[in-house]
C-alpha cells in the first residue's frame, strides 16, 4: 500500500506559492513520549535535520562531540543524535529509528527528513505536477 | 489522510503572521506560536492538557536552500 500526502502550498509576500512536500509524523527521543509534527521530505539531504529547540523538546542526547555540517545555506554546527519516527496512516504503522543532525545554531529551518535511515524505508515519488508526494513501503526481504 | 484534524489544519492555513515560528495545533485551533520550540509546546499543553498537540515550524517566506 503506497500512504499519500498532498503537498502544502505556502504564499509568499510577492504572491509565488511555493509547492511543500511535507508529511505529518510522530517522533521521540529515548524515553519521551511520541509527538505530531510536520516534515518536510528532502531527497537532497544526506541526513534528517532538527533544530537544537526541537531536540530539547524531544530529551535528545545532544551533549555529544560537535562537528561541522555544509549545505548550500553554509557551514553549521551540529550534533549526531538519533530519533523514532512513526508514520502512521489508516492500517499502515511504520516505527524506526533514524540518525538525525541537530542544528546548534540558531537556524531558520524547519525538521527535515533526509535520506538516511528514511529513504531506504520506502519508495519515495514526489509528483509535483500533481501536488503530492507518495511513500510505498518496501519490505526489508525484497531490498536489492 | 484522514481522520486527523490538526493535519488538516496544516493544511488549510496560510500561516502568514507565524512564518518563521512553532505554531502548536490542538482540536483544530492554533493554541500557542513562538520562537521555541518546547516553550511553545509546553504552553499548547496548558491550553491543552492530554489532548494531542501537533508543533510544526511554519516556513519563512523566502526560498530554501539548505
Amino acid at each position: 500500500m503506497a500512504i499519500s500526502y498532498r503537498y502544502k502550498n505556502i504564499k509568499r509576500e510577492d504572491g509565488v506559492e511555493r509547492k511543500l512536500p511535507y508529511i505529518p509524523i510522530n517522533v521521540r527521543g529515548s524515553g519521551s513520549s511520541w509527538i505530531e509534527t510536520m516534515a518536510l521530505v528532502d531527497s537532497g539531504a544526506d541526513v534528517s535535520v532538527i533544530p537544537k529547540d526541537f531536540a530539547e523538546l524531544l530529551g535528545l542526547d545532544i551533549g555529544g562531540k560537535r562537528e561541522k555540517a555544509n549545505g548550500l545555506g553554509g557551514e553549521v554546527e551540529v550534533v549526531n543524535s538519533f530519533m523514532q519516527i512513526n508514520i502512521r496512516y489508516k492500517h499502515e504503522s511504520y516505527t524506526f529509528s533514524i540518525p538525525v543532525q541537530v542544528i546548534m545554531e540558531k537556524t531558520r529551518i524547519p525538521v527535515i527528513l533526509g535520506r538516511d535511515g528514511f529513504f531506504d524505508k520506502f519508495i519515495i515519488e514526489f509528483d509535483h505536477y500533481a501536488e503530492r508526494i507518495k511513500l510505498k513501503n518496501v519490505p526489508t526481504g525484497n531490498r536489492i | 489522510m484522514s481522520g486527523n484534524s490538526n493535519y488538516e489544519v496544516f493544511m488549510k492555513e496560510g500561516f502568514g503572521k507565524y512564518k518563521g515560528k512553532w505554531i502548536a495545533i490542538c482540536e483544530k485551533n492554533i493554541v500557542s506560536s513562538g520562537e521555541n520550540a518546547k516553550e511553545t509546546f509546553e504552553k499548547a499543553q496548558g491550553i491543552c492538557p492530554g489532548k494531542k498537540i501537533m508543533i510544526v515550524k511554519i516556513p519563512e517566506e523566502h526560498t530554501m536552500i539548505y
